[in-house]
């Protein structure tokens, strides 16, 4: 990590004349060694025992109830290695003190399966290396599920947005609009990123407001993604079926005597 | 270390913390050998649990002494006991505490002694302390950050840019900075059970603590002496059996906080921070 950092500071010196705080980003390969501590996690709240139990089995469950995720390693062990992640940007954010400018970087990370779950993480720090991590981590616990649908028949796996879905930051604002098969990601830089990691593979977006701001572009088509699965559709008319939550599956189960239990299978139904 | 010690069953030396397990199994209070002076006497009101009057269990004990101003008590020890009853049994409600030499103190009456680990369905976690002291974990600011400093101050032009990102505090979707400085502590020291400091500042989980309030006897404020955090859950999670597992289910909280009188030690409050889940934050949302 020590010699990434001197990476990043030629890079700085480097683009600090002409545009400015543009660090690098993309492509960045990062070994990291599994660390010990890796292994040995401590579930700190009631969730993250039943996922080191091996209770639940895939995120959907946990979505289902809007269970708050408050530890990271439960995505790790849900997802697992499938799991990417990437710097989006290392910025430098100053602030003036009376002996000069106190310099910490902000990190931008975005991590993503590709298939449906995506997350943005935001860290600053006094070190580069901490920034990463920590931003890998807050990336980790703001997972959510994306939604995708089709622009026309309904034939194959979805691969677009299911409707037009504008996400709002700041002052950017980010529209989506499906595309038919083919059309690719038709966006910026920085929100096809996050699009690719989504597991979109088709979308037409438009964007406004002061995109140069990263942080607000990248959380604008966060948002934007978030609202996928909060649009209501006809296809949500039909009248939910209620299952139980997975703590009160857990307790039924200990409850009963013999200790073996169905455990009702409430994996939600992506609708096709 | 925690993990071998559901082998160790030790005979019980009261240097030592004890967590038993799981209230519910101990019918009757029994007295201990180890003990040298056991007693009986106290307030039937005493050890019962203040909202449903059932009988509290003991829950562990820990050795507290004192040695602060002009108390010095040098054999204490904390009782902890917790509800039986499976509804509230998920907060240890009550922490009383006894002195050794001198059997009555102020009027609280002294708690029974727990129970010995003789009995087969025990699950006795003794908990060897090791005791350190929690260094404030500060960030160590390396050779690296400040040669950092050293790229080429030529703001002028940057300077645009750079305002219009600022420092941002940590956020995630369902958490904030405080609760993540609590699992940083956590993740520091996982294996932590319970964490002692007399007059002492704990690491909260969220942000709004109660208020502890007054000592009932002598009106002194009340201070943090005690805390009690989830791995101490995990690891009796791990030692129960399935039959002593339905127990430990309602024990949900992030941390638990014990406040005892400054000034007289004899009284206590107890203080849970329970994991908010968002059924509480939108009544209506779960269907069940």
């Amino acid at each position: 990590m020590a010699e990434r950092g001197g990476g990043d500071r030629g890079g700085f010196g480097r683009g600090f004349g002409g545009r400015g705080g543009r660090g690098d980003r993309g492509g960045r390969g990062r070994r990291r060694a599994p660390r010990q501590e890796e292994e040995k996690w401590v579930p700190v709240t009631k969730l993250g025992r039943l996922v080191k139990e091996s209770k639940i089995h895939s995120l959907e469950q946990i979505y289902l109830h809007s269970l708050p995720i408050k530890e990271y390693q439960i995505i790790d062990t849900l997802v697992g290695p499938s799991l990417k992640d990437e710097v989006m940007k290392i910025m430098p954010v100053q602030k003036q003190t009376r002996a000069g400018q106190r310099t910490r970087f902000k990190a931008f990370v975005v991590v993503g399966d590709n298939n449906g779950h995506v997350g943005l993480g935001v860290k600053c720090s006094k070190e580069v290396a901490t920034a990463i991590r920590g931003a890998i981590i807050l990336a980790k616990l703001s997972v959510i599920p994306v939604r995708r649908g089709y622009w026309g028949n309904k034939i194959g796996k979805p691969h677009t947005v299911p409707c037009k879905v504008t996400g709002k930051c700041g002052s950017v604002t980010v529209r989506m609009v499906p595309a038919p098969r083919g059309a690719g990601i038709v966006a910026a830089r920085v929100p096809k990123k996050v699009l690719q990691f989504a597991g979109i593979e088709d979308v037409f977006t438009s964007s406004r407001g002061s995109t140069k701001t990263l942080g607000n572009f990248v959380k604008a088509t966060f948002d934007c993604l978030l609202r996928t699965y909060g649009f209501l559709t006809p296809d949500f008319w039909r009248e939910t079926r209620f299952t139980k939550s997975p703590f009160q599956e857990y307790t039924d189960l200990l409850a009963k005597p013999t200790g073996k239990a169905l455990i009702l299978d409430d994996a939600e139904r992506i609708d096709a | 270390m925690p993990r071998p010690w559901a082998e160790n069953r030790k005979a019980f030396d009261h240097h030592m913390a004890k967590i038993s397990g799981l209230p519910i199994m101990y019918d009757s209070f029994r007295l201990s050998q180890d003990w040298p002076s056991p007693l009986m006497a106290w307030g039937s009101d005493f050890l019962e649990c203040r909202i449903c009057r059932n009988k509290l269990g003991p829950f562990g004990q820990v050795r507290a002494p004192i040695t602060s101003g002009n108390l010095k008590i040098e054999d204490r020890v904390l009782y902890i006991f917790n509800c039986i009853a499976p509804k509230f049994g998920s907060i240890p409600l009550r922490c009383c505490e006894a002195e050794e030499s001198n059997s009555t103190f102020c009027d609280a009456a002294l708690a029974t002694l727990p129970t010995v680990s003789a009995r087969e369905n025990d699950c006795d976690a003794l908990l060897y302390i090791y005791t350190f002291e929690e260094p404030y974990s500060k960030d160590v600011t390396c050779s690296l950050n400040h040669s950092s400093l050293s790229i080429n101050v030529d703001n002028h032009v940057q300077e645009k840019v750079l305002d219009e990102e600022r420092y941002e505090y940590d956020r995630a979707l369902m958490s904030d900075r405080t609760y993540f400085k609590f699992k940083k502590w956590l993740d520091n020291y996982s294996e932590q059970c319970f964490g002692y400091s007399n007059g002492g500042k704990p690491v909260l989980a969220t942000e709004e603590m109660g208020d502890p309030g007054r000592c009932k006897l002598c009106g002194g404020p009340r201070q943090f002496e005690m805390k009690l955090v989830p791995p101490l859950l995990y690891f009796l999670d791990e030692a129960a059996d399935d039959s002593q597992k339905d127990a430990l289910e309602n024990w949900n909280w992030m941390t638990t906080i014990m406040h005892t009188c400054s000034k007289t030690v004899a009284k206590e409050a107890v203080l849970a921070q329970c994991e908010k889940s968002l059924k509480q934050a939108v009544p209506d949302y779960a269907p069940h």
